[in-house]
Parts: structure tokens; sequence; C-alpha cells
């Protein structure tokens, strides 16, 4: 039907499918007619008293009655159906005689859902925004929902990044921070606290983690590491740093420490750490040695280490489980050491600098020379002669101990075979450090000896004594003496080797310290000592050598004692080989 | 077209084949991120590579695709969020179909910036529906397939939906609702 045709009542109907007629003749208002939709929705409005149906609750609350009614013409009111209280929101209108109209839609609010209100959306007019509303809340619901996922993708994102970072300033097995990570802490404390500000820095490195990795497998090392890692985090603070270099190399950065207080908070971590570590594999004491160091944050971070390791590695000459604070002086011996070490290592590698000087060994009864041991000597190109002591410790730090006991070996073992034409049965004794004994020792002696076609019975092989404390190394030296070649102990007395203990050993003589030998004239206990070593050492068949004879009262002692051999200023220093070379053959040999 | 179209897609095929064949097609289609906003409005050419490419993932011909995600889109997606809306829609087929174009009209005061489809139900005799679907955008018929399949499942009645072409006026295409026997219906698994 064309809209111009339809009754003004089915216009309205239309447009308002919410509308109610109220007929007022009678007193009491009583709907007359209403709209399709809110006459379903409310169900059976037609024809009943509105005084029962509807109260009024907008603008004021009030029964439905005529007056009220009329007293709201023209404002927006609610109307509450009173069985179901579903609302309606709308306007009065006055409606011929006697008669009013209500025109609106269900009370909706965003909070509501439609779909509760069991309403479709066939039941508002196209012009009704009450649907709208509807789905205005859902759309909107719609983007919360957005930007919620975008927030939990932006979070994870925030995440992720954050797991990114974490794995790459971790150490993974001990969860510490890394390298990356203490470096990137150390810059940002500069950043904060400026270049002159002191930091606090302490290196903890583990004593004999080797022997634990040897001894019980990596796995059991790895359970150590994270271990002591564990103790180090709870021996700090919060915000202290404590981080892993690498291998059994840790370090802390104190967050403001105050120097003076500092001892005291390492010598805390350092009592953590050695209490015992529980592992798989049983027990396993732990001991660690630290260095302290107290640096400017203008320092790399680098230096800062290096001193703190410098300070470790001083206290740990001394012993285990020690710690040392660093000390400017270190500084510089550091230095100088690392410059010895790289001149020493071109020296071995281009073969010159390192000779062999020959220091006689005498026959004591006739002074005549018998041997001579081999002793390295180092021509330093701008320095001139080297110290043995400081050369000898330089290769053993930078494990170049085996290489140097090789040339010095050969070169003698060049200088023993020319010499032997001269003086059939004169020995060789070369000096091995224990540090460079292995199981390569034995075949590396036998081709230098065949290089040099020397006869393996007119060497002797000195090792200290320190060396045989263990017993695990009785193969080491039995492949050597298996070569052919003599066993002497060298620096007998100064360690802790007792007769019995040699026994284990297959060692054929000893040399007797210089701080016993040169005591023997006027010292009763070294004497007694000296004595007491040679008869025992003739029990044991075990040649005797005493070292550092320096007086005829020594010798004449010595001699006196029945020992055969010495060595000493009294009879010669050192000397290098073509002066060694003059004094083969003689006898009655004493210092001119 | 709005996120919750592609984002429809997107359902699809994470439900069919995961989550990496997912990120695989929005990588090879050069798209930033591999979700969509419902709320936002994206070019129409996302979407039409979007089924292009998942046409070409899933070895299906790009009709199938629309099929599927017509369908699905009615059954999962599209309830989600909007259920409320799907509800009063309508309680059938023929009343919900001849109420899209409110139901999109409503939407669009929502979506400013959509450009809504339009539907027009008649009487084919024989319980037979026509329903001629207009739009301004190419190729989305098999879409309506879909939907109009999903819509049948979602009232659980059941309907065979015939794809009849374009429209003479060109400006659509042209369905017919068959009423499918009983038979079809247990043979669908819908009974
Ligand atoms: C709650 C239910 C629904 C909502 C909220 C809705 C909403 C939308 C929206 C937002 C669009 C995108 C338009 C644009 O971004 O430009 C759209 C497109 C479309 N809708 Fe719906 N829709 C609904 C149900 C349906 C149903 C049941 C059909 C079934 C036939 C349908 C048919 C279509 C088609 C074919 C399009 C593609 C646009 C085009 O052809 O141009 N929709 N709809």
């Amino acid at each position: 039907m064309p809209a111009s045709l339809e009754s003004p009542e089915a216009l309205i109907a239309r447009l308002f499918p919410f509308f109610l007629l109220f007929d007022l003749s009678d007193g009491d208002p009583r709907i007359e007619n209403a709209g399709d939709s809110v006459n379903e929705w409310l169900a059976g409005l037609v024809d009943r008293s509105a005084v029962d149906l509807f109260a009024i609750v907008r603008p004021h609350k009030r029964i439905v009655s005529t007056e009220a009614l009329y007293a709201s013409v023209g404002e927006v009111v609610f109307l509450e159906h009173i069985p179901t209280r579903r609302r309606l929101r709308g306007g009065i209108l006055t409606w011929g005689t006697d008669r009013l109209m209500f025109v609106g839609s269900p009370l909706v609010t965003a909070e509501d859902k439609l779909e509760n209100l069991e309403l479709r959306l066939s039941d508002f007019a196209p012009h009704d925004a009450t649907a709208d509303i509807v789905i205005m809340a859902q759309f909107a619901k719609l983007q919360v929902r957005d930007i919620e996922r975008q927030q939990l993708s932006i979070a994870q994102l925030a995440e992720d990044r954050a797991e990114l970072d974490q794995t790459a300033s971790t150490d993974p097995l001990t969860l510490l921070a890394n390298r990356r990570a203490l470096w990137a802490g150390w810059a940002s404390v500069r950043r904060s606290r400026g270049e002159d500000a002191t930091q606090t820095l302490l290196y903890i490195d583990v004593d004999g983690f080797k022997q634990i990795n040897d001894e019980h497998g990596h796995h059991i090392g790895d359970e150590v590491l994270k271990i002591l890692a564990e103790r180090m985090r709870l021996g700090v603070k919060d915000r202290d740093m404590v981080g892993r270099l690498g291998g059994d190399e840790f370090v802390v950065l104190f967050d403001r420490l105050r120097p003076d207080r500092a001892a005291e908070v390492a010598n805390r971590i350092q009592a953590l750490l050695t209490a015992p570590v529980e592992t798989s594999a049983g027990v396993v004491e732990i001991s660690a040695s630290m260095g302290l160091a107290h640096v400017q944050l203008g320092q790399e971070l680098d230096e800062a280490i290096r001193d703190a390791d410098t300070a470790m590695y001083r206290g740990r000459q001394r012993g285990r489980g020690s710690l040392t604070v660093f000390d400017p002086v270190m500084g510089k011996e550091r230095e100088e050491r690392r410059a010895l070490t790289h001149d020493l290592r071109a020296a071995l590698d281009s073969g010159e600098g390192f000779v062999p000087w020959f220091h006689p060994i005498v026959d004591v009864g006739t002074g005549t020379v018998m041997g001579f041991e081999a002793l390295a000597r180092w021509f330093h190109p701008t320095r001139g002669l080297v110290r043995p002591d400081i050369f000898i410790g330089v290769a053993e730090g930078a494990g170049l101990v085996d290489r140097l006991d090789g040339t010095i070996l050969k070169q003698a073992l060049a200088c023993q075979s020319r010499w032997q034409e001269i003086q059939p049965g004169l020995t060789l004794h070369a000096n091995l450090s224990g540090r460079s004994l292995s199981r390569a020792t034995a075949p590396s002696i036998a081709a230098a000896l065949d290089a040099a076609g020397v006869n393996a019975r007119d060497v002797v092989i000195e090792v200290t004594e320190s060396w045989f404390i263990d017993q695990h190394r009785v193969e080491i030296l039995q492949a050597i003496a298996d070569i052919g070649v003599g066993l002497q102990l060298d620096d007998f007395g100064t360690g802790y080797s007792s007769m019995t203990h040699l026994q284990a050993f297959p060692i054929d003589g000893l040399k007797i310290d210089r701080s016993f030998v040169s005591g023997i004239a006027d010292n009763e206990r070294d004497r007694s000592l000296v004595e007491a070593t040679i008869s025992m050492a003739r029990s044991l068949h075990l040649d005797v050598v005493a070292e550092g004879v320096e007086t005829e009262a020594v010798a004449e002692s010595l001699n006196a004692m029945g020992c055969q051999w010495a060595q000493g200023y009294l009879y010669s220093r050192p000397v290098p080989a073509d002066e060694a070379a003059a004094l083969l053959g003689r006898s009655g040999l004493r210092s001119d | 077209m709005y996120g919750m179209v592609n984002r429809g897609i997107r359902d699809l095929v994470l439900a069919e084949c995961g989550a990496e064949a997912w990120d695989g097609i929005c990588e090879r289609i050069g798209l930033s991120s591999t979700d969509f906003n419902d709320s936002t409005n994206y070019d129409d050419a996302v979407t039409y590579d979007l089924v292009g490419e998942v046409s070409n993932e899933l070895g299906w011909t790009p009709e199938d695709v629309l099929i599927a995600f017509g369908r699905h889109w009615v059954l999962f997606t599209g309830r989600e969020g909007w259920g409320g809306l799907f509800d009063m829609a309508g309680d059938d087929m023929r009343t919900f179909v001849e109420g899209l174009d409110a139901l999109h009209a409503r939407v669009q005061a929502s979506m400013p910036r959509s450009r809504m489809p339009s539907f027009a139900v008649s009487d084919a005799g024989d319980g037979v529906l026509d329903v001629e679907y207009r739009s301004d955008r190419p190729g989305l018929g098999p879409m309506v397939v879909g939907l109009l399949g999903g819509l049948a499942e979602h009232f659980e009645e059941s309907w065979t939906v015939e794809h009849l072409g374009r429209l003479d006026d060109g400006q659509g295409e042209h369905f017919r609702l068959h009423p499918s026997p009983v038979q079809d219906r247990v043979d669908a698994g819908i009974a």
C-alpha cells in the first residue's frame, strides 16, 4: 500500500513499532492500541488498564494516571512494564480528544544485550537508532578487542625481546651475565657515574678446575660451576653484577662498594665457595683464588679485569684459596712479563738467544771433570743476559718450558757428542722442568739422543723433587728411565720426599741441595743430615751429587763422608761451551 | 574491506593448515603483520591477494577458497563479536537473508568506510527462493554460496545453494535456494 494511502495509525505503527495509544475517556487510562513490536515484546497489552501494567520512572516516579500522563506531554519519559521490568523510552503526544500516544523504543543502553531483550532488528523502524546503539556497542567491543590483541602482540613482542636480550646476555650454563652483559654493565655504570668514579672488581678463578674436569668428567665440572655460580650470586647484593668470563673464571662488578669493605665481602664469597660441593659424582672439595682491584671507570673493562687477574695470579703463586688486592707494582711486573714472554717466544722461534752453559760435575777426591750439567742461558738482544729464575718463570707461565728444555737439551747433546770423543764416559746432566713432563717426553728425549748420536747411558735427566709428590707420574718417569738414561732427583732435601717414598720411583741418583751442603763444614745439623742422606743413598744404590760446594773445607767434609761427586764454585762457575771443552780431562780442578 | 573479513580468511587457514602456512602466505604477499584488526579498513587488494595466495597454498581453486571462507565466516569468525547481531537478524534463513540489507546498513553506521552488498529475496515457486546479490566488487559470488550455505547450517535448515551466474543488469550475481529433500539432509549429516 502506498504510504499516502495508509491510515494515520498504520503509518504511525510502521514508523513507531513500539507505540502505545492510551484511551483516557474512562477515567483510568486504558491501552487502546499498541505497535506490533511492543505488543509482542510485552505480550497482551491491548484493551488492558495501563495503571496495572506501567509506571512512569522518569522524569518523576509516579503511577500511570490520566493526570500523570497529561503532565508528561512534551517530555522524555521512561515507562516501565511492571510484569517484566522492561523499559520504554519516548515522548507523549496528544492524539485527538481523550487520547494520548506514547511513541518510543525499548530502552537500551550499551551494556544491554539486545538479544537478551528478545528483539529482532526488524522490530525497529529504520530511523530508530536503538538497534544502532546495540551495533555500535558491539563494534566498540570489537575495537577494544583489536586494541587488546595489539597490546597482546606488543606485550608478546616485548617479552620475546626481553627473552632474546636475556639469552644474548647470560651465560647459558650458569645463567650469570656473560661477557657481553658485563661489558654493557660496565659501560652503563660509567655513563651514570662518570669516568672518574671508581669501581671494585673481584676476579675469581677456581683452583685446580682442570683436575676436576679430568678426574670426574666435564659434566661434573659443569655441575660444580653451576653451584659455584649460585653461591657467588648469594654472596653479593642484587645490584652487584656477577659474570662468567669463560671456563672457571668469574668476575663480580660491585655496585658502589667502599674499597675498605671489599676484602670483607670477598672473604665472605670465598667462604661460600670453599664449602664442599655436592655433585652427582660425590663431594668435591673446592677452593678459589681471588684478585681484587679498585679501578677507575674511565678504564676499559678488560684492563680492569686484567688487574684483578694479575692480583689473583700473584696470590695463587703462594698457594690456593688466596685473596690478593691489586697493587700498581704488579701491573708493572705484568707488563714486564708480557714483554718478556713475547721475546722469549720469538727467541725460541728463531732458535737464537738460548744456549746451554755447562757446570762441571767433578770427582770430589780428584777434582776431575766427570760431566756437565747443562743450564739454560738467555742472551736477550737488548737486555743482555736474563736471569734464569726470571725467564724460567715466564716460560712456565706461557707454557713454553718444554720447548725451552728441548732446545737446550738438543744443543747440549751436540756438545756432548763432540766431547765424548775427547773424554769417553763423560756424562751430560740435563734439567727437565716438571711442568713439561708428559707422555711425550720419553719419545722426544729418545729422538734427541738419536739425532745427536749420544748413548743414553751417558745422559742423566734431572727432575726437581717437588714434582715427585704425585704418584701418578711414576709411569712417565718409568718411560724415561726405560730409554736407558739416568734419572736424578734435583734439589733433594727441599721437598717432601722421604727415602722410602723415593723407592717407588725409578731414580738412580740424587743431588743434595746447596742449602744443606754449604753448611756442613760448620753446622752440625747440616752435616748429620747430609751424612745420613749419603749413607742412605748408598744403601739404596743411588749416586749422590753435592751441589753448592764453594770451599775446600766443604769439599774435604764431603770427601770424608764418602760423597763421590760435587758441583760448585770451588771448582768452576757454569761456563759457555768453548770454555767447558777446555776443562775436559783436567784434574785438580779449581776456580781461577 | 574491514579487517574482520580478512581475519575470517586467516581463521580459515589456521583451522585448515596451521600457523606456519599462514605466516608463509602473509610473507609471500608482503603483509607486515599476520593478524588483522577487525575494526580497520584494509584495501580490497589485500583480500583478493589473500584469496589468491591461500588458493596456492591449499591447492584449492579460488572459488573453493571463497566458498569455504564464506561458510567459515558465518559459522565461526562472524559469530565472534557479532553473535548478538546474528541472533537479532532473524530466526530463519528467509527472514535473515531478507533482513541482510537492514543488517549491513546498521553495521555500516559503525563502519563508515565499508561498501555493503545488497540482497533481495523472492519466491520462485515450490518453496524455492531467488536471491539477488548486488555489489560493486567483482568475483565474490562463490563467497555468497559459502555464506548462504553456512547460514543454512546455522539455522539447521537444509537448502541447496545454486549459483546461476551474473544478473542480467551485470550488477551482481543470481542464486537460487532449493529446499533439500530429507535424504539429502541425512547424506549431508545435518538431519
Ligand atoms: C552479523 C553479521 C554480519 C556482519 C556484521 C557483516 C558485516 C560485513 C562487513 C563489515 C562487510 C565488509 C564491507 C566492507 O568492508 O566494505 C561485509 C561484507 C559482505 N557481507 Fe556481510 N555481514 C554479516 C553477515 C553477512 C551474511 C550472513 C551474509 C550472507 C550472504 C553477508 C554477505 C556479505 C558479502 C557478500 C560481503 C562482501 C562485500 C561485497 O560484496 O561488496 N554478510 N559484511
